[in-house]
């Protein structure tokens, strides 16, 4: 018996000349790119034109895919990620990111959701105002359960490296969920 | 923490605390366009199919048959086609025996309905992912597909167009054995059918008064207890529940009838499915659901689903696209009522009998006070209202912020909001109930009329136009002999309520289709006391206008019929002097063009341009000598009053265009509209949205200016709509360029141009 990722293998190879393959993985991967992207645009119609512009680019570079020993996955996270950034550089110009750390927290929206949801939702929300790399290193570990290699693939980055985003992610929450939690209890 | 990854990496307690919290808490479920998924795959497909290099096959003889005269014969059986069989080989359990594909439930059918699912039972087990995934359709048609048992079912996700020939190929392979080389293409099944015309549309609008509308017979068209709920979606089918059975849970599902009598003891609750105004069963939409309810617009439905003692309130999409239905709201206990619309992007629900309002996205919407419902509740079809029967009164409520907009008199109940926002309802008082009417300026309500003492009024369904409320009345104690009956009132009373249906039966909970050409009710005949689902078409007693147009196409068809069968003489006799001068002088032609015949005509456009004078534009198709449809010319032919009859005026010809190349415009209506008049364009196929804009598809004058807005695009019925202004007695144009594009990425063949021409002053 072939294991999942014999499967995939299998899959994605096909998937290189057979549209049904390449239909089979988008019906696979769907759901977690969109997911993905949404949870680092926060916007409905931006989310799907990443995960338009995510599935166009796989296929037009199906030919070129090597299987690593990661996840086919991972390829696509990459891709999303390029276009989330891409995003964001169309909207603020050659804006390095790593120092945008406000452009969540602006949107008007945040605060006011952040009031009606749970403290489930406030973490996330926080996550939300996280440093690029680290943000993205947060999304795939915790909202995606990613391996550290593979997200460490994915954003270009040594496995060390990856554990140092999401280790700074952990402790910048630990220090600022408190203070957003009193900040929002005295407004909810 | 479960993950050993964070284990090695978080050791302080700390910081251990807030990956805890990480872990156990996943982000919200985003929002998402259950249009969305499907149509960026259906863009993948046809991309991939476009550009993705082609599967090496290997010659299937070559090794699917152990001798080369075996796979001669295969071959030859391959490409047999007897009394309708159409033989496809597939190999099953390792043998070579052959698949039979039955076509002739569709084959070479015309008049095929556009809301019915598309049926090729197999004579054998055949392997059901690859014949699925092989499918084609042309035109462009975006569709789901099902077995029943060995009969593969192709439901269209959006009804069909009317008057198109479709040609439907499965591409059979079959399935890869163990230590063989990949199985390769089989002969292709072919089926060509042609779908039934609609109802021509009169130039004007019918009125929906009771004295001008006909009940012109009914049918059931489920078994007793066959579904439960039942409502119309905006497109014509019907949204149900059926209730999950043991057979069903097998897969044996065909039509509403053969499924079959009364639920099995074995059932576990209900299904939503879709199902057509025929009784066929369409599509499953979602397992285990209650309460479905349709969008106004939109596409989408909302239905309950219980999981323990708590209620879960979601969507989806009606055509089955987008995925799993997606969860807006959770309630403690069971819902005892479908949720409500409001417009296409929020519903109303009880959470315990409180009044709740959610968007798509699963937001609360925050509502000014606390609305505690005991009776009926209604959103209007803008979505700014709610109709609310609390214990303190009724009233109509501001669907923002909860407010009270309109109190409503004590007792109201039965509320039915009309297409224009007009209210409906009952006042249940002893000894004299009443119907009354609150038009949508909210001013004060009037009554309607009062009912006669003991007989309740209850199911209030609005006439498409807002002009007549069908409603069922029952008698307050059940008497042999006294039954439910179901009547017709025009909004102003006028004439009073008319038996609109059967008597000696129980006629109950009457729907009328948005269409307003058919009626759903419930009936149950005396004796069984259970009720079959029933449909009734509605026809509206014509207009002296209606009889008119009735007459000038009397004439086209005169006109045609002799065209079609080659009598040029017969067809001079209905030209007037300026149509038979025409003729003469060579500038039309009535025969075919060589080789080819006139296979088929249908009625694209009816305008009335003044008093007793039509322009009909018609598409005549032709064929060659074997019979195929090979393409299409269209025709506008002006049709005047002369004296008791009319007669050809003149004929204006179109190029001929090559059938499936693309998209094809199969409708065109002007429809009288506040401020201006729509022009509504039907194409035949699925089309890609994005290229549906105000350069693709508009009309313009005579001196090229552009006289449209932006035109929308509803991918349900495949219509385009174009708000206009146009001023009576002048010639526009309406023109649709090659950027159309479907679905698969095939554009209009040739630019599509048809004359708009308004009625002058009193041609009405």
């Amino acid at each position: 018996m072939p294991d999942g990722s014999q499967d995939e293998r299998e899959l994605v190879e096909r998937a290189k000349r057979d549209p049904d393959a390449f239909g089979a993985l988008y019906d696979r991967y769907f759901p977690q790119i969109y997911r993905f992207a949404y949870s680092r645009l926060r916007e409905q119609s931006l989310a799907e034109d990443v995960t338009q512009e995510v599935f166009f680019k796989a296929l037009r570079n199906m030919g070129r895919y090597t299987y690593s020993g990661h996840p086919f996955s991972s390829w696509l996270y990459q891709i999303a990620l390029n276009a989330v950034a891409d995003h964001y550089r169309g909207q603020r110009g050659e804006v390095e990111l790593e120092e945008a750390t406000g452009l969540a927290s602006q949107a008007p929206e945040v605060v006011d959701e952040v009031i009606r949801r749970d403290r489930s939702h406030r973490v996330w929300t926080a996550i939300d105002q996280l440093p690029r790399q680290q943000r993205a290193a947060m999304v795939l570990k915790f909202g995606e359960d990613r391996k550290i290699d593979e997200i460490a693939q994915i954003l270009g980055k040594s496995s060390g490296a990856v554990k140092l985003l999401l280790h700074r992610g952990v402790e910048r929450l630990r220090r600022e969920l408190p203070q957003l939690e009193a900040e929002l209890g005295t407004k909810s | 923490m479960t993950d050993p990854e964070l284990d090695d990496l978080f050791t302080d307690a700390a910081d251990r605390e807030v990956v805890e919290l990480l872990s156990s808490a996943r982000p919200a479920t985003p929002p998402l366009d259950p249009h969305f998924r499907n149509y960026l795959r259906t863009q993948l497909m046809a991309e991939a199919r476009k550009t993705l290099p082609r599967r090496e096959r290997a010659p299937w003889f070559s090794w699917r048959l152990p001798s080369p005269p075996l796979a001669m014969a295969a071959v030859a059986a391959g490409f047999l086609i007897v009394l309708g069989f159409e033989i496809a080989l597939l190999q099953r359990g390792g043998s070579q025996a052959p698949v039979a594909a039955d076509i002739h439930l569709v084959n070479g059918k015309s008049n095929v309905a556009t809301i019915e699912p598309i049926k090729i039972p197999f004579s054998g087990p055949v392997d059901k992912a690859a014949v699925e995934v092989q499918i084609q359709i042309e035109p462009a048609t975006d569709y789901t597909t099902r077995w029943d048992g060995n009969t593969l079912v192709i439901v269209p996700r959006h009804p069909l167009a009317a008057n198109t020939n479709y040609t439907v190929k499965l591409k059979p392979v079959a399935t890869p054995q163990p230590n063989q080389p990949a199985p390769s293409a089989q002969p292709q099944v072919v089926v060509h059918f042609v779908t039934a015309p609609p109802p021509t549309p009169p130039v004007v609008a019918p009125t929906y008064n009771s004295q001008n509308l006909v009940w012109s017979g009914d049918s059931p068209i489920t078994e007793p207890g066959a579904v439960g709920q039942a409502s119309w979606t905006p497109d014509g089918e019907i949204l149900v529940t059926r209730p999950v059975s043991t057979g069903q849970a097998q897969g044996a599902q065909g039509s509403a009838s053969a499924s079959g009598g009364q639920p099995s003891s074995s059932a576990t609750g209900t299904d939503i499915w879709l199902m057509s105004p025929k009784g066929s069963f369409l599509q499953k939409l979602a397992s285990g659901g209650r309460y479905p309810a349709a969008a106004p617009a939109g596409g989408l439905f909302a239905f309950w689903q219980m999981s323990g003692n708590r209620g879960t309130l979601l969507y989806g999409a009606l055509d089955g696209s987008g995925g799993d239905p997606v969860a807006l709201a959770t309630i403690d206990g069971a819902p005892d009522r479908a949720p409500v619309w409001l417009g296409k992007d929020r519903v109303a629900y009880l959470d315990a009998g409180r009044l709740r309002v959610v968007d798509l996205h699963g937001a609360q919407v925050q509502l000014a006070s606390t609305v505690n419902v005991s009776g009926s509740l209604a959103g209007s079809p803008d979505g700014t209202l709610i109709a609310a029967e609390t214990l303190s009164g009724s009233s109509i409520y501001d669907a923002g912020s909860g407010k009270v907009s309109k109190p409503l008199p004590q007792g109201a109940t039965g509320f039915s909001w009309s297409s224009s926002n007009d209210l409906a309802f009952v006042i249940e008082q002893p000894g004299n109930p009443q119907l009354r009417l609150l038009a949508h300026d909210q001013t004060a309500s009037t009554q309607v009329y009062a009912a006669p003492v003991n007989r309740s009024w209850t199911d209030l369904s609005w006439s498409p136009d807002g002009h007549a409320v069908l409603f069922a009345s029952r008698p307050a104690s059940a008497a042999p002999g006294e039954f439910s009956r179901t009547y017709l009132i025009n909004a102003d009373g006028q004439g009073g309520p008319v038996l609109f249906g059967g008597d000696g039966a129980e006629y109950a909970a009457p729907r009328w289709s948005p269409s307003g050409t058919m009626v759903l009710f419930s009936r149950a005949d005396e004796g069984s006391g259970i009720s079959k689902l029933w449909v009734a078409n509605v026809t509206v007693q014509p207009s002296a206008l209606d009889r008119a147009e009735n007459s000038a196409l009397a004439e086209v068809d005169t006109f045609m019929q002799a065209r079609l069968k080659g009598d040029l003489t017969a067809a001079q006799a209905e030209l007037d002097a300026n149509g038979l001068a025409k003729y003469q002088s060579g500038a039309m032609s009535l025969a075919s063009p060589s080789g080819q015949h006139y296979a088929r005509r249908y009625v694209v456009s009816v305008q009335l341009i003044s008093a007793g004078k039509f322009l009909v534009g018609l598409r005549l198709v032709l064929a060659d000598t074997a019979n195929r449809e090979t393409s299409y010319v269209d025709e506008h032919l002006t049709v005047i009053a002369q004296g008791p009859k009319f007669v050809i005026d003149d004929i204006v010809q179109a190029p001929a265009v090559q059938l499936g190349k693309g998209p094809t415009v199969v409708s065109v209506q002007v429809q009288a509209n506040k401020p201006g008049p729509l022009v509504l364009v039907q194409f035949d196929s699925d089309l890609d949205p994005s290229t549906i804009t105000s350069a693709s598809v508009f009309v313009r004058d005579d001196s090229g200016q552009v006289r449209s807005e932006t035109p929308t695009y509803d991918r349900t019925t495949h219509l385009v709509t174009l708000s206009v202004k146009l001023k009576p007695g002048n010639t526009y144009r309406l023109v649709v360029t090659t950027s159309v594009t479907d679905i698969n990425g095939h554009t209009v063949a040739q630019q599509f141009e048809s004359p708009i021409q308004p009625a002058q002053a009193g041609g009405g």
